[in-house]
C-alpha cells in the first residue's frame, strides 16, 4: 500500500505544493499595491468601524454646526432646526434651499463615514495617488488623504496614529469649506442605543 | 612533421582565443565598440550633425571597428573573407541592436533603471550575437563547402563505430587498441577528424595502416560535433554497416561497453548508453557538469516528452533503419543538442529506444569541448525541435483537414464579431448608453465591463477594499498576460483584444481534440465550429480571459488523457489562475487518473495525481498570493460578496426574485442569461445522450448552476462558455443536417446581434 498509494500521494503532494508556490509566485509579475492603497484600505476599515457625531463647518464664509444620526441605511444630517439632508450612499436629498454644489459640499463636510468611505473607494479605483502628505493640525500629526475625484478637491485629514478622521477640507472653483469632525455624543446616559449615535 | 604542426597551432592559439575566452574576447570587442559609438556620436553632434545622422554614423563606425577587431582577434583562426563576412556581421549587428532595444524597453517597463536595463540587455544579447557570428558570419569557408567523399561498400560489415576527434592525439591510440580487443571480425571503426591541430588525424592514419580495422575521414576544419557525426554516419551507411555506434574519443565511454550496446540493438532500433538508469554511473565529472548534464536531460525530457533518462550523452548504437530515419531530413544541431535531436527523431519515428547502463568516466587527457555557446545552442534548439516535430506531424496528419475547417470557422466568426463591433461603434448604437465607458474605437466595446478591471490590474496591480467592489474578484492570469504584452510596448487594450482573438484559434483546436476523446471526429469538429460561432462568443474577442482559459482547460485535459502529466499540470494550474470555473476540471481529471491508475508506475502515479489536482493548486496559489500581498487570503470571496454574489440556501429564491423584477430595474439581460441557463441544461442532457463522461457533465452543471445559488442569473451566459460538454451536446444534436444548419444560422445571427447590442448592457 505504501509503494502503490502512499508514496505516489506524497509525491503528488510535493508537486502540488511546488505548483501552488509557483502559481503564487506568478502573481509577482503584477505590481504590488502601493503604500497609498494599503493606507486607504486601512482607512476604510476605520471608517467602517467608527461613526461621526457631527461637524463644525465653515462653508463659503458661513458657519454651521452639523449633527449626524442614522436613519435606516442612510444618514440624517441636521444643520439647525429646519435644515436637514439625507445621505444615502453617495446620493444626497434635501428640501434645504441651497445650490446643489453647496449641498454636496455640506454633505462631504458633515463627515458621514459611509459617504467618506464611498468617495475614498472611488478614489482608489481611479488612481493610486491618495496621500497628499502629513501636516500638523491642532498639535497632532495628521495625514492628508484625497478622496473622490479631482474636482472639487476633497481632503480628509486623519489622525496619523489612529487613522480616525478629524477634519475635512473642500475646495471647489467658486467656494471653499472646512470642517472639524466631532465624536458621537454619549451624554444621554448608559441606556442609550449605540446604533442611534452618529453616522 | 607532427612537431611542426603543434608549434604552428600554439602560435595560432596565442592569437585566437577559444571557448569561453572567445566569448569574453567578443564581449571586450563589443565594449570598445560601445566606446567608439559614444565618441563618434558626441563628435558628430558637436560638429552640428542631426541626432539621427550622428547616431547612424556612430553605429556604422563602431560596427566597422568591431568587425576589424573580431576579424583580427576574436576569430583570428578563421580565414578572412571580408566580402562575405562583413555583410553577415552587419546583419547580425542589426539583429543584436533590435534585440537590445526590445529588451531595454521591456526592462524599463518592468521598472529597472535605464542603466540597469541597458546592462541586463547587453549581457543577455551578447551571447546570442556571439553564437550568430560564430556559426554564420565567421564560419570557415572550407568547412562550409566541404562534402565527404563517397565510401566503397564493404560486404558483410556488421557494425561501424564512429569516433569524431579534435585534438585527441593522447587518447586515440589507447581507444583504438581497446576497441580492437572487443570488436568482432565484421566490425570496423571510423575516425572522423576535424583537422586536429595536434595531429590526431595523421596519428589515426598511421594506426589505421597498422591495425587494419580502422577507417579515417579527414574533414577540413572544426565544424561542430553534430556535422562530424553526420558525415561519419553517412560514410558508415555507404560502407553498408547494419549497426552504427557513436562514441566519444576521450575514453569517457568505455570500449568494453560497446558489445553490450550492440547486443541491445537486437531488440531495439536505438540503444543508448545511459548514466542515469539503475546500474549506470558518471564519475570524475565536476558537480557543475553533472548538474548541467542532468538539468539538460530533464529540460529536454520535459519539453520533448521523450521517456529517456540520459538524453545528452553520445554513446549510442543505431540500427540502420533508425539512422536512416534520423538522416531523412537535415539535422540542424551542431553541438551537444545533436544528441538530443537524434534520439528525439528515432522516438518520433515510433522506433524502440532502450537504455543500457554504462559507467561514464571523465576524460583522462585532453580538454573538454563543452562551451557556453554549445550550452546555449542546446537551450534554444530543444523547444524548436518540439515545434518542428509538431508542425511536421500536423502536416502529415489527417487532422489537418479538420483543423483547417476550424481555422476557417475561427476566422469567419471573428469577422462577424469585429464587423459587428465596428457597426456598434459607427452605427450610432454606442451613443445610446455607456459611450463614456466604451469609447468610439473599434476595440471600445470589446474592452468594456470587466475589461476595465483587467486593465486596471494589469497596469497597477491588485488592490483590495474589504466589503467593497474591488479587483480582488478577478483572477490573475489574464492581467499577467496583459502586463507581459504591455511590457513589449503594446497597449493593454489592443494587446488584450489581439491576444484573446488569436488564442481562440488554438483554443478551438484543443476543444476539438478534447471532444474527440468523447465523441466521433465529425462531432468534435462540429463542436469546435459551434463554439466559434456561439451566440455569446463575442466574449472570446473581448478583454476577457475566456479564450485563454478555454485553451488551457482543453490542453490540460487532452494532455492528461495522453499521459503528458507535466503539461497537464502546468496547463491545469494556469487555467485555474485564469477563471475559477477551471477548478471543476478536477472531477473528470480524477476519473481519467483512476482509470489509468492500475497501469501506471508509482512515479507516474504521483505525476498523474498532481496533474489532476493542479487546478486546485492554481486556485490555492491565487489565495496564497492574495494572503501575501493583500493580507487577505479570502479577498476573492469577500470581493465577490461585494459584487452581490453570496452563496446561501436561499440563493435560487433571491435569483428568481431578481429575475421577476428585471424589467423594473432595467436589467433585461437577466432574461437572456436565464434563457441561456435553460439552453445549457438542455445541451447537457443531449451531451449525456451522446455519452459524454458523467464527471464532465457534473463539472459543466456546476459551472452553470452554481452561480444561481449565489443569488443571481447575471453573467451565467458567459460562465457557461467554459462548460465544454455544452458544445458536445450541441454537436450531437447537429448530427441531423437540418439541425446543424439551423444551429449555425441562429448562432451566427445571434452572435452578430449580441455584439452590436454589447455596449448597451452587461455581457
Amino acid at each position: 500500500v505504501i509503494r502503490r498509494v502512499a508514496l505516489p500521494a506524497a509525491g503528488a503532494a510535493a508537486v502540488l505544493a511546488a505548483v501552488t508556490l509557483g502559481a503564487a509566485g506568478l502573481g509577482s509579475i503584477l505590481r504590488p499595491p502601493t503604500p497609498d492603497v494599503v493606507l486607504a484600505a486601512k482607512e476604510l476599515g476605520v471608517l467602517d468601524a467608527t461613526r461621526n457625531g457631527g461637524a463644525l463647518i465653515v462653508l463659503a464664509g458661513r458657519r454651521l454646526e452639523a449633527r449626524c444620526s442614522p436613519d435606516g441605511r442612510a444618514a440624517l444630517v441636521s444643520f439647525g432646526r429646519a435644515d436637514r439632508i439625507l445621505v444615502r450612499g453617495t446620493r444626497v436629498r434635501s428640501r434645504w434651499a441651497v445650490a446643489p454644489p453647496l449641498l454636496a459640499a455640506a454633505a462631504d463636510l458633515s463627515g458621514v463615514h459611509r459617504l467618506l468611505a464611498a468617495e475614498l473607494a472611488d478614489r482608489v479605483r481611479s488612481t493610486s495617488h491618495l496621500l497628499d502628505g502629513t501636516v500638523r493640525w491642532h498639535g497632532r500629526r495628521v495625514l492628508l488623504l484625497r478622496i473622490g475625484g479631482d474636482r472639487p478637491r476633497v481632503d480628509l485629514l486623519v489622525d496619523a496614529a489612529t487613522l480616525r478622521p478629524v477634519a475635512i477640507r473642500f475646495r471647489a472653483r467658486q467656494f471653499r469649506g472646512a470642517s472639524t469632525l466631532l465624536p458621537p455624543r454619549l451624554a444621554d446616559g448608559p441606556l442609550v442605543d449605540v446604533r442611534r449615535i452618529g453616522c | 612533421m607532427l612537431e611542426e604542426i603543434q608549434v604552428t597551432t600554439a602560435l595560432a592559439r596565442l592569437r585566437a582565443p577559444a571557448g569561453a575566452v572567445r566569448l569574453l574576447a567578443f564581449g571586450a570587442v563589443g565594449a570598445t565598440g560601445y566606446v567608439v559609438n559614444v565618441g563618434v556620436f558626441v563628435a558628430a553632434r558637436a560638429a552640428g550633425a542631426p541626432t539621427l545622422a550622428a547616431s547612424t554614423l556612430a553605429f556604422a563606425v563602431s560596427a566597422a571597428s568591431n568587425f576589424a577587431l573580431n576579424t583580427r582577434w576574436t576569430f583570428a583562426d578563421v580565414p578572412r573573407r571580408p566580402r562575405v563576412q562583413a555583410p553577415r556581421f552587419l546583419c547580425v549587428s542589426l539583429v543584436a541592436l533590435g534585440a537590445t532595444l526590445l529588451a531595454v524597453s521591456a526592462l524599463l517597463g518592468a521598472g529597472l533603471s535605464p542603466l540597469a536595463a541597458q546592462i541586463c540587455a547587453i549581457v543577455g544579447v551578447t551571447p546570442l550575437s556571439f553564437v550568430l557570428n560564430r556559426r554564420w558570419a565567421f564560419r570557415p569557408a572550407a568547412v562550409a563547402a566541404w562534402a565527404p567523399p563517397a565510401a566503397e561498400p564493404l560486404p558483410g560489415l556488421r557494425a561501424m563505430v564512429v569516433v569524431p576527434t579534435y585534438d585527441e592525439a593522447e587518447n586515440i591510440e589507447p581507444l583504438l587498441t581497446a576497441l580492437g580487443r572487443v570488436l568482432g571480425p565484421r566490425d570496423r571503426v571510423l575516425v572522423v577528424d576535424d583537422a586536429s591541430p595536434d595531429g590526431t588525424g595523421e596519428l589515426a592514419d598511421s594506426l589505421a595502416r597498422k591495425l587494419g580495422f580502422v577507417d579515417v575521414l579527414h574533414r577540413p576544419g572544426k565544424d561542430g560535433l553534430g556535422r562530424a557525426y553526420v558525415d561519419g554516419f553517412r560514410y558508415a551507411l555507404q560502407r553498408g554497416a547494419r549497426l552504427v555506434v557513436e562514441m566519444d574519443a576521450d575514453l569517457s565511454h568505455r570500449p568494453d561497453d560497446v558489445p553490450r550496446l550492440i547486443a541491445a540493438c537486437d531488440g531495439a532500433a536505438l540503444a543508448i548508453g545511459s548514466r542515469y538508469v539503475a546500474g549506470g554511473s558518471a564519475s570524475g565529472l565536476s558537480r557543475r557538469r553533472q548538474l548541467l548534464s542532468r538539468a539538460g536531460s530533464a529540460y529536454a525530457r520535459l519539453l520533448l516528452g521523450v521517456r529517456v533518462r540520459d538524453l545528452t550523452d553520445g554513446f549510442k548504437c543505431f540500427r540502420r533503419e533508425a539512422l536512416e530515419a534520423v538522416l531523412a531530413r537535415p539535422l540542424r544541431s551542431a553541438g551537444y543538442a545533436f544528441q538530443i535531436e537524434t534520439t528525439y527523431r528515432v522516438a518520433r519515428a515510433g522506433l524502440d529506444v532502450v537504455e543500457v547502463p554504462i559507467a561514464f568516466a571523465d576524460r583522462r587527457a585532453g580538454s573538454s569541448k563543452m562551451s557556453a555557446a554549445i550550452a546555449l545552442e542546446a537551450l534554444v534548439r530543444v523547444p524548436s525541435l518540439r515545434v518542428e516535430a509538431t508542425l511536421a506531424a500536423l502536416r502529415a496528419s489527417a487532422r489537418s483537414s479538420a483543423w483547417s475547417r476550424i481555422a476557417v470557422a475561427w476566422a469567419g466568426s471573428r469577422l462577424v464579431v469585429l464587423g459587428s463591433a465596428y457597426l456598434a461603434v459607427h452605427g450610432g448604437v454606442v451613443h445610446l448608453q455607456h459611450h463614456a465607458q466604451t469609447g468610439r474605437t473599434l476595440v471600445g466595446p470589446l474592452v468594456a465591463w470587466d475589461g476595465r478591471w483587467y486593465t486596471m490590474i494589469a497596469s497597477r496591480g491588485y488592490y483590495f477594499l474589504p466589503g467593497r467592489q474591488s479587483d480582488a474578484a478577478f483572477f490573475p492570469l489574464y492581467p499577467i498576460a496583459l502586463r507581459l504584452l504591455h511590457l513589449t510596448g503594446a497597449s493593454i487594450a489592443w494587446g488584450g483584444v489581439v491576444l484573446s482573438n488569436l488564442v481562440l484559434l488554438p483554443a478551438l483546436v484543443l476543444l476539438y481534440e478534447l471532444v474527440r476523446t468523447w465523441l466521433p471526429e465529425a462531432d468534435a469538429r462540429r463542436a469546435a465550429i459551434y463554439a466559434a460561432f456561439f451566440p455569446l462568443g463575442f466574449v472570446f474577442s473581448m478583454l476577457y480571459p475566456e479564450s485563454l482559459v478555454l485553451a488551457l482547460v482543453s490542453a490540460s485535459f487532452v494532455a492528461l488523457v495522453r499521459r503528458r502529466y507535466a503539461l497537464a499540470t502546468i496547463a491545469g494550474a494556469l487555467a485555474a489562475l485564469g477563471r475559477p470555473e477551471a477548478a471543476f476540471v478536477v472531477l473528470p481529471a480524477a476519473l481519467v487518473v483512476r482509470r489509468a491508475w492500475p497501469t501506471l508506475a508509482p512515479r507516474a502515479r504521483a505525476y498523474a495525481l498532481a496533474a489532476a489536482g493542479a487546478p486546485l493548486a492554481g486556485v490555492l496559489g491565487f489565495a496564497l498570493y492574495q494572503a501575501a500581498v493583500l493580507h487577505a487570503g479570502f479577498a476573492y470571496e469577500s470581493a465577490q460578496s461585494a459584487w452581490g454574489r453570496r452563496f446561501g440556501l436561499l440563493g435560487v429564491q433571491r435569483a428568481l426574485g431578481e429575475l421577476r423584477h428585471a424589467g423594473r430595474i432595467h436589467d433585461e439581460w437577466l432574461w437572456r442569461d436565464a434563457a441561456f441557463l435553460g439552453a445549457y441544461l438542455a445541451c447537457l442532457v443531449l451531451a449525456r445522450r451522446a455519452r459524454v463522461p458523467w464527471p464532465w457533465l457534473a463539472a459543466a452543471a456546476l459551472i452553470v448552476v452554481l452561480p444561481v445559488e449565489s443569488g443571481s442569473f447575471t453573467s451565467i451566459g458567459r460562465f457557461g462558455l467554459l462548460a465544454l460538454p455544452v458544445y458536445a451536446g450541441l454537436a450531437y444534436a447537429g448530427r441531423h443536417r437540418a439541425v446543424d444548419l439551423a444551429v449555425k444560422l441562429a448562432s451566427a445571427s445571434l452572435l452578430a446581434a449580441f455584439t452590436i447590442l454589447l455596449p448597451l448592457h452587461w455581457p
